[in-house]
């Protein structure tokens, strides 16, 4: 039998656990257990038989740690083989009448990928793929994916099985006491990106014991419509008279297990401390029970690699600011490949309470899919926001979708059967939400009926890709009432009745309506509340407007979707009041004052003492009056110079020049802002490229040096971390830069060092090199034949400016 | 929490969970390891311990121009001596705000009697290292651990390193003192009731201190199922994530 045909009215029995046996069995610490399918395969053997008699339907091969990274591909293709077959040995010799399936065991790989760890997530995919493809030449019955504490480490490993190979696939996370994933992740995340991927079974394993895991598996069972698994510890090991035991007995772990399974978990097992008495146990007592039927949830959900957002409840605020559409500085930010800028704008939206961020990175003369992947990896290390794709090249969307941390929203589709015929085969594939636009072959158009005949289609067409209605979420299209003054009721009819006809959900560019119109936020953030008036669950929106924020804040209040009116009432106290803004005035000007006997001028004093808001707020004022360059000669870069000569007298700390270039910052933004009004760029300093060297993951110490040097003025190119030489190389010889910075945690790394400098001294001979970091030393400079080291940042922002002097 | 008498006749160098809550803040390491050395910290007080409050009081009452310290903690007060360090201060409170939460206390541990020590894959490094034998010497045992205050605060860090650099800096200092007051509060444990027994705890020893190689860690992680229970994974260069993680060695005389 099939066993994903047992599974739909049987429960499934799993094996317990498989370490504490092999070491009662003669496995000596540090040795891998993997390799006992071949040196020991009866004991392996016995273990299995063991626990198909105590009433198992499936078990685990023992391959947790059968992976490339431990073993060479003919060892590891022997161990598969070899515990496979030790498995199906078992099956047949075991006298137990139930059904009998072998799973291809799959354990994390023992490496963190990036942006926490070292390990490219596509390296990850394919070790992954290798244990997938090398077990499925063996014919297990199903592959078992499990411990797994870090979101995108699960879906590495799901993506190679379903990739690789036809087998049903469970897959079992491993979580903390605190509900989530060593890396985050909550289960409601987990469900949403594994049910995406078409997991079959999915669940929880070790780390607990069951009743500590009780609060997880109801997450599980409340979001997921496929079967849920459990795996539980037998608690925790505790050492009596010298035997180690663990805290939670068979009778007690069976009850437990009864008890998830009344609330419809289907499969269930034991993990580490569990034998097969406690397998036996849990038969035992639920040999008269039969399984809760399965119930699809038809929730609809994005999740990012910490938390889940669930749609058609509260409205969900989707920041519109990462696209260059209408935008100067995001135009040239993407020229450039500021990368920071981009983050920025994400990192700004969070801040002013979007749930999503719509990403759209399309320009006609960059490469947009190389700058899509950049972005979303970029992104998801330093924001925990899901993120809506937003692209049309349907390369660039299937790499973000595939290097995504969860579960993402695409846009979008249209009724163009071509558009759908690219787009929801990528959606079955990675999982998705898809916005779904109300126009097809004819355009858009202009009568609600139309749109919503348009929608129906789409919800047709997506069954065929077996999507379901509760991942699409429909944008009825907002257009402007400068151009049609019926245009705006059209829309929000279209919001009405998808939402009431066809209870699914809806989404607007809601900025689109007062296109062509003076004060446009008025108009857009009345309609913005008309449309969630009709239903609208989400907005793509400007979070930067007042207004709009405003009428989310208060729509939800009067909704009965804010209880207490907490979120409104803290909203409230955080805006701007008309008094405060006039206070602030006479506030600097008593820092002026009040510094006039110290010397040093208000803007100089907020970025000494490191007042961020100050310092922009200050500068703003200065630039109506005064030139942005003088502001920069005269007011900054003296302040500057206070902080990095106490930093050099040992008078002022690390965390103080930090401070002070932070604050510089945002002086250095309104100039920028200023500047780029008037169309001028100032004169640059000369250009810097600065790199933590190949092999090393460690930026702290380059990041901070980056920063004092742009406080200073100079043109930083920063390369990032792990640079290979000839990156660095080609960099120096492209932008002919003076100097190269490179950087160096470990001493493993010293060696990439030196290899970059001899690379530089080859093809880009002009270059003076200098070197930093925790293991460097002047001697160890010497050595690898650096020009320069530089204990610290103010040291480094010195010898560029001695550098800059002899050009 | 712990069994000592239980853990030295434990079989098998079998791991043990522990988790604590979380343990009182020592604001001085906070700020020694956000760079502030310490000399300048004892300029403030004797014990490094004290907060920063309470040294920039002394401070400011040495201080000649004989102001209020309660308005020279606020960042408006002109005092040109102290109102940068008013100020780290303030974003040492700001920083604590935004993580302090965030963390989980877990360590795991196990005993190893040296008499079994070549069965383990941790012989020939712990037998090469002079300076680790130094610290083990008249020993009877050591027990390993594994601590870590979790990855949340990586991911603080990564948000904030980009936009606000002394954010980030704070942020690493606290995670560091974080990590080390687990490691503290587990050590005292063990040292109390090690003396109990008539035990004498050495001062732990941690891989990459004198001449023992932070390679030494894939063992020991292994060793304690550091992986699958604790979530603690090396790089290719050994070092650990959660970045705020510590291995280590406590030889018992």
């Amino acid at each position: 039998m099939h066993i994903l045909d047992y599974m739909k009215d049987h429960f499934l029995i799993l094996d317990g656990g498989m370490g504490t046996l092999l070491q009662e069995s003669g496995l000596k610490p540090g040795e891998l257990p993997e390799r006992m399918n071949l040196s020991a395969p009866e004991v392996i053997k016995n273990i299995h038989k063991a626990y198909y008699d105590a009433g198992s339907n499936v078990v685990l091969t023992n391959t947790f740690g059968a992976n490339p990274l431990k073993f060479d591909d003919e060892e590891l293709d022997k161990i598969i083989a070899a515990s496979i077959e030790n498995a199906r040995a078992a099956a047949k010799e075991s006298l137990s009448s139930s059904e009998k399936f072998v799973a291809l065991d799959i354990g994390p790989l023992g490496k963190l990928l990036k942006p926490y760890g070292d390990l490219e997530f596509e390296d990850a995919v394919s070790f992954y793929a290798k244990i997938v493809k090398t077990g499925a030449k063996y014919n297990p019955d199903l592959i078992f994916i499990e411990t797994m504490n870090d979101s995108y480490d699960t879906k590495a490993a799901l993506l190679a099985a379903k990739e690789n190979s036809d087998l049903p696939v469970f897959v079992s996370n491993a979580y903390g006491s605190d509900g989530k994933l060593m890396t985050g992740a909550t289960p409601a995340a987990m469900v949403a990106m594994l049910e995406g991927m078409h997991a079959d079974a999915i669940g929880a394993n070790c780390s607990l014991g069951p009743k500590q895991l009780m609060g997880v598996m109801e997450e599980y069972l409340e979001y997921a419509s496929v079967p849920v698994l459990i795996k539980p510890n037998a608690g925790l090991p505790r050492s009596v008279d010298g035997k180690t035991v663990y805290d939670v007995l068979p009778e007690e772990f069976a009850g437990d297990i009864e008890e998830l399974l009344k609330k419809g978990v289907r499969i269930t097992g034991g993990c580490c401390g569990t034998r097969p008495e406690y397998i036996k146990a849990v038969v035992e007592k639920i040999w008269t029970m039969n399984p809760v039927p399965l119930v699809r949830k038809g929730r609809s959900v994005v999740s990012s690699y910490t938390h889940a957002v669930e749609f058609g409840h509260s409205p969900i605020l989707i920041g519109e600011r990462i696209n260059p559409t209408g935008k100067k500085l995001f135009k040239e930010a993407l020229r450039n490949n500021d990368i920071d800028y981009i983050l920025g704008e994400g990192l700004k939206q969070q801040d002013a309470g979007v749930q999503l961020l719509d990403v759209n990175v399309g320009l006609p003369e960059i490469d947009e899919e190389k700058m899509l992947i950049t972005v979303v990896k970029e992104l998801q290390a330093v924001s925990d926001l899901p993120l809506q794709l937003d692209t049309t090249d349907y390369k660039a969307m299937e790499s973000a979708l595939r290097c995504y941390n969860g579960k993402a929203m695409v846009n979008s589709v249209n009724g163009k059967v071509e558009v759908m015929e690219h787009v929801f085969p990528l959606v079955k594939k990675y999982g998705g939400f898809v916005v779904a636009l109300t126009l097809d072959e004819n355009g858009i158009p202009e009568d609600a009926d139309t749109r919503v005949k348009i929608a129906k289609r789409i919800i047709e067409k997506a069954k065929e890709y077996g999507i379901d209605k509760k991942d699409l979420i429909f944008d009825p299209l907002a257009m402007t009432i400068s151009a049609d003054t019926k245009a705006a009721l059209s829309t929000l009819e279209a919001v009405y009745r998808i939402n009431t006809e066809l209870k699914a959900n809806t989404s607007l560019g809601v900025s689109n309506v007062s296109f062509g119109l003076p004060e446009r936020s008025l108009v857009t953030s009345v309609f913005f509340g008309n449309a969630l008036e009709k239903g609208l669950s989400a907005a793509i929106m400007n979070p930067y407007s007042q207004e709009m924020m405003s009428v989310y804040y208060a729509f939800r209040a009067l909704h009965d979707m804010d209880a207490n009116c907490t979120d409104y009432i803290d909203y409230a106290s955080k805006l701007p009041a008309k008094q405060e803004v006039k206070a602030q005035k006479p506030d600097a000007a008593t820092i002026s004052s009040g510094s006039a006997a110290e010397g040093l001028s208000p803007l100089k004093e907020a970025v000494v003492r490191g007042l961020k808001d100050k310092a922009g707020l200050i500068t703003k004022e200065l630039l109506a009056s005064t030139e942005p360059l003088t502001i920069v000669q005269e007011e900054i870069i003296p302040a500057l110079n206070i902080v990095g000569k106490g930093f050099e007298e040992k008078r002022m700390f690390l965390p103080q020049l930090l401070m002070a270039a932070e604050a510089s910052k945002a002086s250095f933004e309104e100039i920028k802002l200023a500047m780029a009004g008037k169309g001028s760029e100032g004169p640059k300093r000369m250009s810097f490229i600065i790199a933590t060297v190949h092999g090393d993951i460690h930026d702290i110490g380059k990041n901070i040096v980056k920063l004092i040097l742009e406080n200073y003025g100079f043109d930083v190119h920063d390369l990032g971390k792990d640079v290979p030489p000839e990156v660095i190389v080609d960099k120096a010889i492209e932008i002919h830069a003076p100097v190269v910075g490179l950087s160096a945690l470990m001493t493993t790394t010293v060696p990439a060092m030196e290899e970059t400098i001899k690379q530089l001294r080859k093809k880009a001979p002009w270059v003076k090199v200098v070197v930093g970091g925790a293991v460097l030393t002047q001697e160890y400079a010497d050595q690898i034949g650096a020009d320069k080291y530089c204990k610290d940042a103010m040291d480094t922002v010195r010898y560029a400016e001695e550098v800059e002097k002899s050009l | 929490m712990i069994d000592l008498a239980e853990l030295l006749k434990s079989d098998n160098f079998t791991p043990f969970y522990a988790e604590y809550g979380s343990p009182a803040i020592n604001r001085g390491e906070i700020l020694r390891y956000s760079g502030i050395p310490a000399y300048d910290l004892k300029q403030y007080s004797k014990d490094t311990d004290i907060s920063l409050i309470s040294a920039l009081k002394e401070r400011c009452e040495r201080c000649a121009t004989k102001c209020d310290y309660t308005v020279s903690l606020s960042t408006d007060h002109k005092c040109p001596e102290l109102s940068e360090a008013a100020a780290v201060n303030e974003l040492l409170d700001e920083t604590l705000n935004l993580c302090i939460n965030g963390f989980t206390y877990r360590l795991m541990y196990c005993y190893v009697n040296l008499s079994d020590l070549d069965k383990t894959p941790l012989y020939n490094t712990f037998i090469d290292s002079k300076n680790l034998s130094k610290n083990l010497e008249n020993c009877r045992g050591v027990i390993l651990f594994a601590a870590t205050v979790g990855s949340n605060i990586d991911m603080l860090i990564r948000r904030f390193e980009r936009t606000k650099p002394a954010t980030a800096l704070m942020l690493q200092a606290i995670g560091a003192e974080r990590v080390e007051s687990l490691c503290d509060i587990f050590n005292d444990e063990v040292t109390v009731l090690a003396k109990a027994l008539s035990i004498n705890t050495h001062p732990r020893f941690s891989p990459g201190y004198g001449d023992l190689d932070i390679s030494v860690q894939a063992p020991i992680l292994n060793m304690l199922n550091a992986e699958k229970r604790l979530g603690i994974t090396l790089s290719n260069s050994f070092l650990m994530a959660p970045s705020k993680s510590v291995t280590a060695i406590i030889g018992l005389e």
